[in-house]
């Protein structure tokens, strides 16, 4: 694979290669040493360029290189080295082969140098980078090279291998890293144009030497030697960042600093990466630091997804239902002991798709699902089909299993079976299996949804139980799985109220059981029935229910006996329960009592205990809840404490879900619940499901997080389960090292659907096997990353201070980028500078903000400990899209878009940076989290337009709390909703409720907008600007 | 009182559909659903069972019918009157084969129809209480003669099956056990070679080696 870099010894006296002509200016850094070689041939003249660049790019192949024939040396100017005539000879033709070697990748990945550093026009100074070998090879860079050969050959993606040298390149990394490599393998004959493919393009390219230096940036084009500046670590604040770029790195993406440490030279470590760095001043810990806040990075586009990996695996399934943290799963125990960040995965395995990209299904019939007989692997696109169809090996356990008759298929030519086309399962990374009887232990159970409410004064009160009921009855008709849906009802205050639905009935009956040490069912049947039948009834029922307990003053709740009649009439088909919960249980098994309002127990080692149950009784329930196929969705209302953290356990262990809506009023928050509560009834649920995930030799995944219960030591159980869950896990390894150089995954989702059908849904993925370190941060994914960090954070919150959670977070970003910095920085001497791969670019801003987030920030004060459980429990089961939304919330401007009003909102809503900075006196905002919008008006905002929207006027200084945002009668307002409109649609999984504030409303404006302002600095919390800096110090420091 | 309904595909023995809830307040119910189950796959091994039977299995009886190759199949209590339960089926049968009559043949996954156990549900209760009036007149209607079903033991009927198995599983264990004995033998004979000559290399080998000793040595 790497041969090269152990070549070159040997080839290298052996290569004649003249000296080219531009020979002065070819330095070839590799051999030297130092990385910041001399600048001296920095200055050197552009013309000479073309020259160069011509070269690499006409000799792709080895051949021409072999020749004896001295082909021209492909160069990469290495600026950096100093000439030294005699030397030439030799070095040059070291470089050639590496040169060599490093193209065979590229025709692989055409698509990546494109992202050719924007700074392209600019001739900027000489680059500097050395080359270095190994970038290519990095996804499957230790295996014997035939085995990538067979590979190859099976899998219909591989680019058929040109020569041995090429089987280094079967995967090109996926990653942006890539521009990395680009820069390194032209050399300087890169010309910086973004648009250049010109790795494949045989056309000799004129152009300037490209700049790679990495200081390209802070330097001016004409600047002569960058690199002194850096080794000095002064460095010159960067000038403003270039068009592109809301990132203000430096060097963003471009800056790919092809490894300037020509010591790399033929070492296989060489880590030529591009890495971002930043400049953090001259003196480092001094006070004034050289940090431009308007540089730093934002991830003001939303998430990328690593397309790449996409191309790179065509077979792998969507990144929507399965993202690693890292796309290289490291080769040792001691690597991965290297990367401090979690190694793991985030599954969501029934993400909503686009029309059109539906999941295919699969039926074998009566030859029943093949699976492997060890196992048990689904078959899926990476098995391979052995000794002429009769065979297939598993590409999890390498077992040789038999293909039953009945799918028995010959092979082509290349080993591919014939009906590859034909069969999803072989072509396709998701898939869904007809489950055969086998897998049923009962015949699909049908949708059931049972109904828990309060009927308690403060239910009725804040108008909570008017809008339940009318939601429900609206959402009759689209529940899931006519006709053979079932439904009931219990209502509880100190009493449990049982109503039966029979269908004879016209009219509901009543029965209420006051005995709540003893709960018995007053009948046997009837309680739950079938909703089709009893339709007239339920109707019924849900309109006079307003009115029964219109009237009720009773204070208690006796949520407990309610749940355990729930419980007993719900155990024998399981389903969904929705429990409506607007005060503290105060009656019977499961009453809970006041706690967390208590502040000395803040910053104790019994923190933690507020965060968690407090009555085992909630666990138990949930326990036997989950044994019974019943999944919880918890809705608190109450403005009081309420325990969310017991309550929230019933939805934790049972696959369910919390909606928190505290203080709720039916005036400003109807929609919001309405809203919610009819998404919860009427999406697409997989019922009584089991996962499991399935993983190659060597790795395991050892634990696991969201809301579930582990049935096993890997089976997770889902009473219910839909599309706005995710799960994460992490992996450990089991080796000491890993001998394949590919890992699999498995995500197989058994569930029955609404329709009462049984499916296997199976997402399969593959991931290369890197003994680099670099490699793994290449391939980092930033959106799992935080996603599975706030994860554990909030798990440690549970057991720790919130105080140990957020050092525990800033320990493993400064952990991983002290890791990096110690990959990079003794070449590059990067002394000022806090360097960080591509791919982790967001994480330091996404971890300020995971710890200044409702659930993990400050102390007593800064959030009530309701809405910080609630939250928590939120985290835990958001997809990574949503995640990444709530963590650096949308800021958008919009006050142009109302007046001028162009109608293509989409473009021209540009997302803004998270600070007060931002926030212009004499115009309007909106902040969007993904769970609610805030419309923020600035005090000098135009009143028409203030009039417009709100429908009145804001001199009298009204109570904007209650403000319910409606559309009136002019063109502002019809914009205005226009735009909320569309930014819903980007979210259906939740209603962002609007409210509105005015600049200076204190304390609103603080609690709502200023303090997730998250670049700014609030009460102890630092800003961006000083998190950067302390980020870096600590990387610094050993 | 009705127990369990189950309706199956007599050709493969793939189930169509299933009671809902059945037998909630019976802990032994798993056993006698398993019991039916390989009463479908005795029937699917296409054994020539009378269209009607009533199967005796501890406190309860099976009762099925099998009309176009569904069979409709009820578990009652000993007391329940047999007319009754044949009449059950009857009404099952009936309007299952007017919604799904068609498809059955083309079903192709377990619990195709599991949409009838509404329909199940509704009939079942009208046949819970064997004394209502409704009920009472079906058991004296004469018209539905019941008569000659033929009444046998569990065990009896699945014991065929089991004989069956038994026979199968003991052939297939010969065969592999013959093939361990084939490689067996092959291992013995390449033994019984090496043992013959083994002595015979060994010699040859110094005999050799004692040449090329000299050869190297003069």
């Amino acid at each position: 694979m790497q041969p090269m870099g152990n070549d070159k010894p040997a080839n290298v006296p052996g290569r004649p290669v003249l000296p080219s002509p531009a020979a002065p200016q070819l330095s070839t850094p590799f051999i030297s040493p130092g990385p910041v070689v001399g600048l001296g041939a920095s200055g050197v003249p552009q013309t000479t360029a073309p020259f160069l660049s011509s070269r690499p790019i006409t000799g792709t192949q080895m051949s021409d290189y072999r020749s004896p024939s001295p082909p021209p040396p492909i160069r990469y100017n290495g600026p950096s080295s100093p000439p030294p005539p005699t030397s030439y000879p030799g070095q040059d033709a070291t470089i050639y082969q590496q040169t060599h070697a490093t193209r065979f990748p590229l025709p692989a990945q055409p698509g990546t140098p494109l992202r050719g550093p924007p700074s392209v026009g600019l001739p900027v100074t000489p680059p500097i980078g050395s080359l270095r070998p190994q970038p290519q090879i990095p996804s499957v860079p230790m295996g014997p090279a035939p085995q990538i050969g067979t590979h190859l050959s099976s899998r219909s993606y591989m680019p058929p291998p040109l020569s041995e040298s090429s089987f280094s390149a079967p995967r090109p990394p996926p990653q942006p890293s890539l521009h990395g490599y680009s820069n390194v393998l032209p050399r300087g004959n890169m010309p910086p144009s973004p648009a250049e493919t010109q790795f494949l393009a045989p056309r000799p390219v004129s152009q300037p030497p490209s700049q790679q230096a990495f200081p390209s940036f802070h330097v001016p084009p004409v600047h002569a030697s960058p690199y002194h500046v850096h080794q000095g670590g002064v460095v010159p604040p960067p000038p403003p960042p270039p068009l592109g770029g809301p990132l203000g790195y430096n060097s963003r993406e471009q800056m790919q600093y092809p490894n300037t440490g020509p010591p790399m030279g033929g070492s296989l470590q060489g880590l030529i990466e591009e890495f971002q760095s930043l400049s953090v001043g001259s003196a480092p810990g001094s006070l004034d630091h050289g940090v431009d806040a308007k540089s730093l990075p934002r991830p003001l586009n939303g998430d990328e997804e690593a397309i790449k990996i996409q191309e790179t695996y065509p077979l792998n399934c969507h990144q929507r239902f399965f993202r690693l943290t890292t796309h290289a799963i490291p080769t040792s125990q001691s690597l991965l002991a290297r990367w401090h960040l979690p190694l793991g995965a985030v599954v969501h395995p029934l993400a909503e798709v686009p029309d059109g990209e539906e999941v295919p299904i699969v039926n074998f019939g009566p030859a029943g699902v093949i699976r492997c007989r060890r196992c048990r692997t689904y078959v899926n696109p990476y098995v391979t089909f052995t000794d002429a169809g009769r065979k297939w090996r598993c590409n999890l356990c390498s077992l040789l299993n038999d293909v039953p008759g009945e799918y028995y298929c010959a092979l082509d030519a290349s080993g591919r079976r014939c009906d590859f086309d034909q069969r999803p399962e072989l072509s396709k990374g998701s898939v869904e299996f007809v489950a055969p009887t086998e897998y049923m232990v009962r015949p699909p159970m049908p949708p059931v949804y049972f109904f828990l409410i309060d009927v308690s004064i403060s239910a009725v009160q804040c108008g909570l139980l008017e809008i339940v009921a009318k939601t429900i009855k609206s959402c009759l008709d689209e529940l899931p799985g006519f006709p053979r849906t079932q439904i009931g009802f219990l209502t509880f205050d100190s009493a449990l109220h049982f109503h039966n639905l029979k269908s004879s009935l016209t009219q509901p009956q009543m029965l209420v059981v006051a005995d709540l040490d003893d709960i018995f069912l007053p009948l046997p049947d009837d309680l739950l029935v079938n909703l089709s039948d009893s339709r007239h009834v339920v109707d019924a029922l849900l309109d006079s229910l307003p009115s029964m307990f219109q009237d009720n003053v009773n204070v208690e709740s006796a949520l407990g006996p309610a749940l355990k009649a729930a419980f007993m009439i719900m155990s024998r088909l399981g389903g969904k329960l929705l429990v409506f919960q607007s005060t503290l249980p105060s009656l019977g098994v499961g009453r809970l009592r006041l706690r967390g309002d208590d502040l000395r127990i803040y910053g104790t080692d019994k923190e933690h205990t507020l965060r968690m149950p407090e009555d085992p009784f909630y666990k138990q329930m949930a326990a036997e809840f989950t044994k019974n196929q019943i999944a919880v969705d918890v809705y608190a209302f109450s403005e009081k404490y309420t325990d969310i953290a017991s309550l929230g356990s019933l939805a934790k262990y049972t696959g369910g879900q919390v909606y928190h809506h505290p203080s709720f009023q039916a005036t400003t928050h109807q929609e919001k619940l309405r809203y919610e509560l009819a998404r919860d009834l009427t999406r697409e649920t997989a019922w009584e499901a089991v996962m499991r995930i399935r993983c190659g030799k060597g790795v395991r995944f050892t634990t696991y997080h969201g809301h579930f219960m582990l049935r096993s030591t890997d089976l997770l159980a889902l009473p219910a389960v839909d599309c706005d869950k995710a799960f994460a896990m992490q992996l450990s390894l089991e080796d000491t090292l890993m001998t394949t150089q590919t890992v699999y995954f498995q995500v197989a989702l058994l569930y029955t659907s609404s329709s009462g059908e049984r499916r296997i849904r199976v997402h399969t993925a593959a991931a290369p096997v890197v003994a680099d370190l670099g490699e793994m941060y290449r391939q980092a994914d930033t959106g799992a990353i935080i996603s599975l960090l706030s994860r554990l954070a909030i798990e440690k919150t549970q057991s720790h201070k919130l105080d140990d959670a957020r050092q525990l977070m800033q320990l493993k970003l400064v952990k991983s980028l002290k890791e990096y910095r110690n990959l990079y920085v003794m070449q590059h001497r990067l002394g000022g500078r806090l360097i960080f791969p591509e791919s982790l670019k967001f994480l330091p801003l996404y971890v300020l903000s995971l710890c200044k987030s409702v659930a993990l920030r400050g102390g007593y004060a800064d959030a009530s400990l309701d809405e910080r459980c609630a939250a928590g429990y939120n985290m835990m089961i958001l997809p990574i899209r949503r995640m990444l939304r709530l963590l650096y919330p949308g800021l958008y401007k919009i006050d142009e878009n109302l007046i001028k009003g162009p109608e293509d909102f989409e473009k021209s809503l540009k997302q803004l940076a998270l600070s007060a900075q931002s926030l212009d006196p004499r115009a309007l905002y909106i902040y969007d989290d993904g769970f609610s919008f805030i419309i923020w008006l600035g005090r000098m905002l135009s009143p028409d337009l203030v009039n417009g929207i709100l429908g009145f006027d804001l001199s009298g200084f009204p109570d904007l709390s209650k403000l319910a945002l409606l559309e009136h009668d002019n063109e502002y307002s019809r914009k205005l909703m226009r735009i909320i409109k569309r930014l819903r649609e980007k979210d259906p999984s939740c209603f962002q409720l609007c409210r509105v504030v005015r600049q200076g409303e204190q304390p609103r404006e603080g609690s709502l907008l200023l303090s997730n302002l998250i670049e700014d600095q609030t009460a102890g919390t630092s800003s961006y600007v000083d998190w950067i800096l302390q980020i870096y110090r600590q990387s610094q420091s050993s | 009182m009705v127990k369990l309904t189950m309706v199956a595909r007599v050709t493969d023995g793939l189930p169509l559909a299933e009671g809902l809830d059945d037998g909630r307040d019976q802990k032994d119910i798993e056993f006698y659903k398993q019991q039916a189950k390989l009463l479908f796959k005795n029937l699917s091994r296409g054994q020539n069972e009378a269209s009607r039977m009533s199967i005796e299995t501890g406190p309860y009886f099976f009762h099925y019918i099998i009309e176009g190759h569904v069979c409709y199949l009820t578990m009652c209590d000993r007391s329940y009157p047999k007319k009754l339960a044949f009449q059950y089926l009857e009404d099952l049968k009936n309007e299952f084969e007017r919604v799904n009559g068609n498809q059955i043949e083309t079903a192709a996954r377990p619990y195709a129809f599991i949409k009838f156990d509404t329909f199940i549900q509704k009939t079942k209760k009208l046949y819970s209480d064997t004394r209502s009036q409704r009920n009472l007149a079906k058991l004296n209607d004469e018209l539905y003669e019941v008569h000659q079903i033929m009444t046998r033991n569990v065990q009896e009927v699945l014991g065929v099956g089991e004989k069956l198995d038994q026979v199968s599983e003991l052939s297939s264990r010969l065969t592999s056990e013959s093939r361990i004995y084939a490689d067996k033998a092959r291992d013995l004979n390449r033994q019984a070679l090496i043992r013959k000559w083994a002595p015979v290399a060994v010699v040859l080998g110094v005999v050799m080696l004692l040449f090329w000793v000299k050869k190297k040595i003069w």
